[in-house]
């Protein structure tokens, strides 16, 4: 990692973002997830993200009324009106010229205001370093052209990394072409992670959203086993 | 390693500064009051009250602060609240509120030390007077703030409603607990309009807790964290029955023993820690967008 390029640490004072700026995001087709977790364990090997919490997560939802599954995908979606950017005191959580949210761990002193404030759950305490962290769309990748980790990791294609921002980009026609919405577009956070094929009933089900919750019970089963909660 | 940090990020350390911020605030306006009405006391001895209140405020948002630092994952870093400004941020103006409050408090206090308890001069001026108000407003106040921020994700969290509600809440504990450690040095005349108000209070207390439940909770997963969820009991009892009926019914009562008044600012006291952490806990436990 000490060979990689720093990181651009050009957050803007404005959490609201003129869209003609550039807006790097996903799509995340639903239509093609077979629900892996290729993408998960991918980034939590990139990232070394701790046992016990998600960079990216896929939620396992019953389709109501039916005995089938659906699989969503879920990982911070670097909202363009981010509400981690307002409620941090230290203006730890960054936004990047791209427009990607990241947190700079130098101002964390774990007050966990953005973690309260996330509408997704996106955001969680690392054990070791006791600072808050989360997806950043694997920045040390991306600034070396390459694609994040669960986007090169994932077999169906589901999950497709660009910039939403430049319509001529293939990822905005992408998801104009297939109608791509925002998760929990009523909160009015702009994400920049859109899903192809996202209905409304999955927003109820996965409510709990990308960290481990007490429903979760086989995963805090399998930890408590293994001597750790 | 907490597991449930994205859920319950704010835990029972939270509750208390909460509490401890509202008992702040309630004091430094018990202060305010007796300071310039000297015949609400008994004579003579309105500034030893005064002085109580102050100490009480300090103590309190000074112990809370201590309970948030050592709250923080990473305690060693508490500095870099001072460093670093997020002027959205209601927390990063909590701080610098909390820092000149102690700072005023104190002041009063060496100002209040000039003078002897029965000395009939008010050594705290109008304008001193006015921003001990001010920043016991804010202390009041800005908590519920820091809730609001994340009312996009926990929607109980209105701030709207929830700063009158922590105002009051403060208000009328801070003045219960400056009852309770100064209780003998009341007149009657004092402690028939402080029972008038504790029952106004009460009153008000629970229009604005319905207000709240009513626009915030309209999903059926909020209703049953609120009523039926793990927090309950802490309703049912803590707020309810300790908070609000026990107080009803004794501050209904004209003529009051000192056993009765005290356990009656202790209820006032207990109701309102009940109901920041009902307020705190079912509002993390009420997911955003359930029901929509």
């Amino acid at each position: 990692m000490t060979n990689l390029p720093p990181i651009p640490w050009e957050g803007t004072k404005n959490k609201q973002r003129s869209l003609n700026k550039k807006r790097v995001g996903m799509v995340i087709d639903l239509r093609r997830c077979i629900g892996c977790h290729a993408c998960s364990v991918a980034c939590k090997t990139e990232n070394e993200v701790p046992l016990g919490s998600f960079r990216n997560r896929v939620r396992y939802l019953e389709q109501p009324e039916s005995e089938t599954l659906s699989f969503l995908p879920m990982l911070c979606m670097h909202c363009q009106d981010a509400p981690c950017l307002s409620a941090c005191p230290t203006q730890a959580p960054t936004r990047l010229a791209d427009g990607r949210v990241v947190i700079n761990q130098d101002k964390c002193c774990g007050m966990k205001a953005c973690i309260s404030a996330c509408p997704y759950g996106a955001i969680y305490i690392d054990a070791k370093s006791g600072r808050a962290d989360k997806c950043d769309l694997c920045t040390h990748r991306t600034s070396l052209d390459l694609e994040p980790a669960c986007v090169a990791s994932c077999p169906t294609d589901t999950l497709r990394y660009g910039d939403l921002g430049d319509p001529n980009d293939p990822l905005a026609k992408y998801a104009k072409e297939h109608n791509a919405k925002s998760f929990k577009e009523d909160a009015g956070t702009q994400p920049s992670i859109l899903y192809v094929k996202h209905e409304k009933w999955m927003e109820q089900s996965a409510a709990t959203g990308i960290q481990l919750s007490s429903e979760d019970d086989e995963i805090i089963y399998e930890q408590n086993n293994r001597g750790t909660s | 390693m907490n597991t449930y940090d994205a859920f319950t990020p704010f835990g029972w350390p939270i509750v208390i500064y909460l509490t401890l911020a509202g008992l702040a605030c309630g004091a430094t306006f018990c202060a305010v009051f007796f300071l310039h009405s000297k015949e609400r006391a008994c004579e003579g001895q309105s500034y030893a009250i005064v002085k109580t209140s102050l100490y009480i405020a300090i103590m309190a948002i000074m112990l809370g602060v201590l309970l948030l630092v050592f709250d923080l994952k990473s305690s060693d870093r508490f500095y870099l609240n001072f460093l670093e400004f997020n002027p959205a941020s209601a927390i990063a103006w909590g701080t610098r509120i909390i820092t000149l409050f102690v700072m005023l408090c104190v002041f009063s206090l060496i100002l209040l030390g000039t003078v002897d308890d029965n000395d009939k001069s008010n050594p705290i001026g109008p304008i001193l007077t006015a921003f001990l108000i001010l920043f016991a407003l804010a202390i009041g106040i800005y908590p519920a703030q820091v809730l609001g921020q994340a009312t996009i994700a926990r929607p109980l969290w209105e701030p709207f409603l929830l700063m009158p509600l922590f105002l009051l809440l403060g208000l009328h504990s801070g003045f219960a607990l400056v009852q309770l450690l100064t209780s003998n040095k009341w007149t009657d005349k004092s402690l028939e309009q402080i029972r008038k108000l504790d029952l106004g209070a009460i009153g008000v207390q629970v229009v604005l807790f319905t207000l709240l439940v009513i626009a915030t909770t309209f999903s059926s997963t909020g209703k049953d964290q609120l009523f039926f969820g793990e927090f309950a009991l802490w309703f049912w009892i803590g707020v309810v029955f300790i908070g609000w009926a026990l107080p009803f019914i004794a501050s209904s009562t004209a003529s009051r023993s000192n056993n009765a008044i005290i356990l009656t600012q202790l209820c006032f006291i207990f109701g309102a820690f009940s109901l920041r952490t009902v307020i705190v806990f079912s509002g993390q436990g009420a997911q955003a967008f359930i029901g929509t």
